[in-house]
C-alpha cells in the first residue's frame, strides 16, 4: 500500500497526466486509503514540485502540469474519503479581473500558479463588478480574494472593492490581494489592500504569508 | 518624410516558410476559426460567406473569403504628421521608429524614484521624442494618472497633440464612442474631418486576446477609425509557451489567424482601410512568469510577421528595443540591441519600443535618449557597404600614394558622413581625458541630452484657439454620460 502512494507521490512529481487516473483506481482496488493517497502522495508530490520550481530547477509548464495531475487524482480519490474523515485543509482563493477590464494573461498565471501550490482557486473571469466578488467570496468562505487590473482607467475599481468590503464588514474575514502592471507597493498600501506582488511566484509566497498569518 | 532605408536586409523566413505559414492560418481560419465578439463584425462576416456561431461567437472564415481580401494590392499606410516634414510613409522598404508607450509608472527623471506616471511626465517624453534624430512617430508613452479616469484617454491625446509635431500613434483601446471622440480631437487638429481623412495625423492600436478572440468593443472601435480614414493596427500577442505554441512558427500562425480575420473585418466593414499587422511576440519566462520583453525571440517574431505582413499586403508594427530591466543599465541595452538589431535589418515598417523598462511598463527618459543612440548604430549596420569606382577610390589611393595620409583629401569630407557612425552619446575620448571630466557614465551623458531636450520649445506649437477646442472637448467628455465601458 505504501508502495501506491509513493507512486502517486512519483506520478506527480514526473506529471504522469495520462496514467494518473488508472494508477489511483489501482491503488483503490488494492486498499490504499484514499485519503492517505491524497496527503501523503498526491499532496506531497506536488509540495515537493512546488518547492523545487522556487529553487528554479523547474520551468512554468512542469509546475502546472504535475498541479493538473494532482487535480486528477484528486478527482478519483477524494469522492472516496469517508465524511468526517477530516478533511482536507485548502485554502480557497478567489480571483477576478476588476469591471471594466478585460485583461487577464496575468490573472490566469496567478490562479495557475496558486493551483500548483496547493491552493484551491476560483477564477471569476474578467469585467467582474465589486458586488459579484464579494457575493462570491462570502458564498465559497474565501480566505483570500484576489484582483486584477491592467489599465490605470480601471484602478479606482480596486479602491472600490476594498471600501465596499470595509462597509460590509467581511474586510476582517478575508484577505484582499491586488496585481496588474499599473499597481505598484505603494498603491496597494493606499487603498487598505493586504498587499500586492510583482509577478504570480511572489503572488504564492505573498498567499502563503497571508493564510499563514491567520492560523 | 522620415525612416531608414535598409541596403541588407536580414530576413528570417524563407519564402517556403512565408508560404507555409500563411496557409496554415488560412486552413485555421476556416477549420479552427476566431470568436468575434462584434455583432456587426459577425453580421459581416456571415454575409460574405463565413460560417457563424452566434451562441458561441465563433466565427470560421472559408478559404476562398479570406483569399478575396488578400488577394487586393498592397495599401501603404502614410502616418501623416502635423510637421510635414515628419510624416512617416510605411511603404514597405523603409523602417521607421516609434517610442513605446502607454507606460502606467515613470522613474522620475529628477529623483530616479519608481512612481505612477502623470501628465507632465507625458508632455516630458514628447519634448524629449522632439529632440530625437531617430524618431519618427509618436506613441503617448505613459498614462495621464493625475488626470481623472473617465477623461484620461482624452487628456493623453491633447496632450500629445499639444507637445509633439509628430504623427501620434494611439493605442487607445478605445470602443467606437470613445473612438468617435478622438477622432474628432484629431479632427479639430487637423482642421476638420475631411482633412483628416486626407491627412490623419493620428492613427489607432486595436489588440486581440489571444489565443484567437477579438474583443467586440475593440473592433467595433477600429471599424469608427476605419471609416474616418484613420489607420488602424491590430496588434496581436501570443505569448508562445501560454498563450500560443511554445514554438515560434505556432505562435506567429496563431498571431496570423488574429491579423487576417481583423483584416477580413475592417477591410469588409471599410473597402479600402489601412491596416497595420501590429505584433508583440515574446516568451513567457517559465521561471519568473514575466512576459519576456527583452527576450531575443522578440526580435525574431518581429522579423517573420514583417515578412508576413508583406505578403499579405500590409506594413508591419514590431515590438524591439524592449527589456524586462528595471532600470536604464547594461541589462537594457543588451537586451534592447540584439532584437533592435534585428527588426531593423528585417525591415519592419514601424517599431515601437524605445524608451519603456520592465517590458512596456516604466518610463525612462534616459532609456528613450540611449535607444536612439542604439539606433543610429544598428542604422549604420543597415546601411551596409556601398561598392563603386568613387567608393573603391583607386584612384584616390593612387594620389595620395604609399605611406601618405588621408585626412586632408575632400574625398574624406565628402563621404565621412554617410560612410562613419557619428557618435552622440557613446564616449570614445582617452581614459584620461574621461576620468578628468568626472568619469561619467552613458546614463550622466543621456540625463544631461534629456535636459538639453526639455529646455527646448515645442516646434509647430497647436494655434491656441486649437488648443482651447481641445481642452473644451475634454471638458465636454467628462461630463457626457457613459454608455460603454471604460477600456
Amino acid at each position: 500500500m505504501d508502495d501506491y502512494v509513493a507512486r502517486l507521490k512519483k506520478a506527480v512529481i514526473e506529471y504522469d497526466m495520462e496514467n494518473i487516473a488508472a494508477l489511483a483506481k489501482e491503488a483503490l482496488d488494492h486498499g490504499m486509503d484514499p485519503l492517505q493517497g491524497i496527503e501523503k502522495g498526491l499532496a506531497l508530490g506536488i509540495r515537493e514540485v512546488g518547492q523545487r520550481f522556487g529553487a528554479g530547477e523547474l520551468f512554468l509548464p512542469e509546475l502546472v502540469m504535475a498541479a493538473e495531475t494532482m487535480r486528477t487524482g484528486v478527482a478519483v480519490l477524494e469522492p472516496l474519503v469517508p465524511k468526517g474523515a477530516g478533511a482536507r485543509e485548502t485554502h480557497k482563493v478567489v480571483l477576478a479581473t476588476v469591471q471594466d477590464d478585460i485583461h487577464e494573461i496575468g490573472k490566469n498565471l496567478v490562479a495557475t500558479m496558486l493551483t500548483a501550490n496547493g491552493f484551491d482557486v476560483v477564477d471569476m473571469g474578467v469585467n467582474q463588478p465589486t458586488d459579484a466578488i464579494l457575493k462570491k467570496a462570502q458564498e465559497l468562505h474565501a480566505e483570500i480574494v484576489g484582483v486584477s487590473a491592467l489599465m490605470t482607467t480601471s484602478m479606482p475599481r480596486m479602491k472600490e472593492l476594498l471600501a465596499a468590503a470595509q462597509t460590509k464588514g467581511v474586510r476582517s474575514k478575508e484577505k484582499f490581494v491586488v496585481g496588474g502592471a499599473p499597481v505598484t507597493e505603494q498603491y496597494a498600501k493606499e487603498i487598505g489592500s493586504d498587499g500586492t506582488a510583482g509577478d504570480a511566484s511572489g503572488a504564492v509566497r505573498l498567499a502563503q504569508k497571508l493564510v499563514g498569518a491567520k492560523t | 518624410m522620415s525612416g531608414l532605408s535598409i541596403r541588407r536586409p536580414y530576413p528570417v523566413l524563407s519564402k517556403d516558410d512565408v508560404s507555409q505559414i500563411r496557409a496554415a492560418a488560412i486552413e485555421g481560419l476556416e477549420r479552427i476559426g476566431v470568436k468575434i465578439g462584434t455583432t456587426q463584425g459577425r453580421k459581416l462576416l456571415k454575409k460574405a460567406g463565413a460560417t457563424v456561431d452566434e451562441r458561441a461567437e465563433i466565427v470560421k472564415i472559408p478559404r476562398s473569403l479570406t483569399e478575396e481580401i488578400l488577394a487586393k494590392p498592397h495599401v501603404p499606410v502614410t502616418m501623416h504628421a502635423r510637421d510635414p516634414k515628419q510624416t512617416a510613409v510605411l511603404d514597405f522598404s523603409h523602417v521607421h521608429l516609434c517610442n513605446n508607450g502607454t507606460g502606467p509608472l515613470t522613474l522620475d527623471f529628477e529623483t530616479g524614484k519608481r512612481r505612477p506616471s502623470t501628465a507632465k511626465d507625458l508632455a516630458d517624453s514628447a519634448r524629449v521624442s522632439n529632440a530625437l534624430e531617430n524618431h519618427h512617430v509618436f506613441w503617448p508613452m505613459c498614462n495621464s494618472n493625475d488626470a481623472p479616469p473617465e477623461v484620461r484617454l482624452y487628456v493623453d491625446l491633447q496632450i500629445s497633440f499639444e507637445n509633439t509635431p509628430k504623427h501620434i500613434l494611439y493605442a487607445s483601446g478605445a470602443n467606437s464612442e470613445e473612438a468617435r471622440r478622438l477622432i474628432a480631437m484629431g479632427a479639430a487638429v487637423a482642421g476638420g474631418a475631411e482633412e483628416l481623412r486626407k491627412r490623419p495625423i493620428m492613427s489607432s492600436v486595436q489588440t486581440t486576446i489571444a489565443p484567437l478572440q477579438l474583443d467586440g468593443p475593440m473592433m467595433d472601435g477600429a471599424f469608427t477609425f476605419g471609416a474616418a480614414g484613420v489607420p488602424v493596427a491590430i496588434f496581436t500577442m501570443p505569448t508562445p509557451g501560454a498563450t500560443g505554441p511554445v514554438t515560434l512558427a505556432g505562435s506567429v500562425t496563431v498571431a496570423a489567424m488574429e491579423f487576417l480575420s481583423g483584416l477580413v473585418l475592417c477591410r469588409l466593414a471599410n473597402r479600402n482601410a489601412p491596416v497595420i499587422w501590429g505584433c508583440g511576440v515574446t516568451p513567457l519566462d517559465m521561471k519568473t512568469t514575466t512576459r519576456a520583453g527583452g527576450a531575443p525571440e522578440h526580435g525574431l517574431t518581429g522579423v517573420a510577421i514583417t515578412q508576413l505582413a508583406h505578403d499579405f499586403g500590409c506594413p508591419s508594427l514590431t515590438g524591439g528595443f524592449d527589456t524586462t530591466a528595471s532600470v536604464p543599465g547594461t541589462q537594457s541595452s543588451i537586451e534592447g540591441f540584439p532584437q533592435g538589431l534585428s527588426v531593423v535589418l528585417g525591415g519592419a515598417d514601424l517599431i515601437v519600443g524605445l524608451g519603456l523598462l520592465e517590458d512596456a511598463k516604466t518610463l525612462s527618459l534616459v532609456k528613450l535618449v540611449i535607444d536612439n543612440e542604439e539606433v543610429a548604430m544598428i542604422k549604420r549596420l543597415a546601411d551596409g557597404i556601398v561598392v563603386s569606382d568613387e567608393t573603391i577610390a583607386l584612384d584616390l589611393i593612387e594620389k595620395v600614394g604609399i605611406g601618405g595620409m588621408f585626412l586632408a583629401e575632400k574625398h574624406t569630407m565628402k563621404h565621412l558622413r554617410e560612410e562613419q557612425y557619428l557618435p552622440s552619446l557613446i564616449d570614445r575620448r582617452s581614459a584620461d581625458l574621461w576620468e578628468r571630466d568626472g568619469r561619467k557614465s552613458l546614463e550622466d551623458r543621456a540625463r544631461t541630452k534629456v535636459r538639453q531636450a526639455l529646455a527646448q520649445p515645442v516646434p509647430c506649437p497647436l494655434d491656441p484657439a486649437v488648443v482651447r477646442k481641445l481642452g473644451a472637448m475634454v471638458d465636454e467628455a467628462s461630463k457626457a454620460e457613459i454608455t460603454e465601458p471604460i477600456r
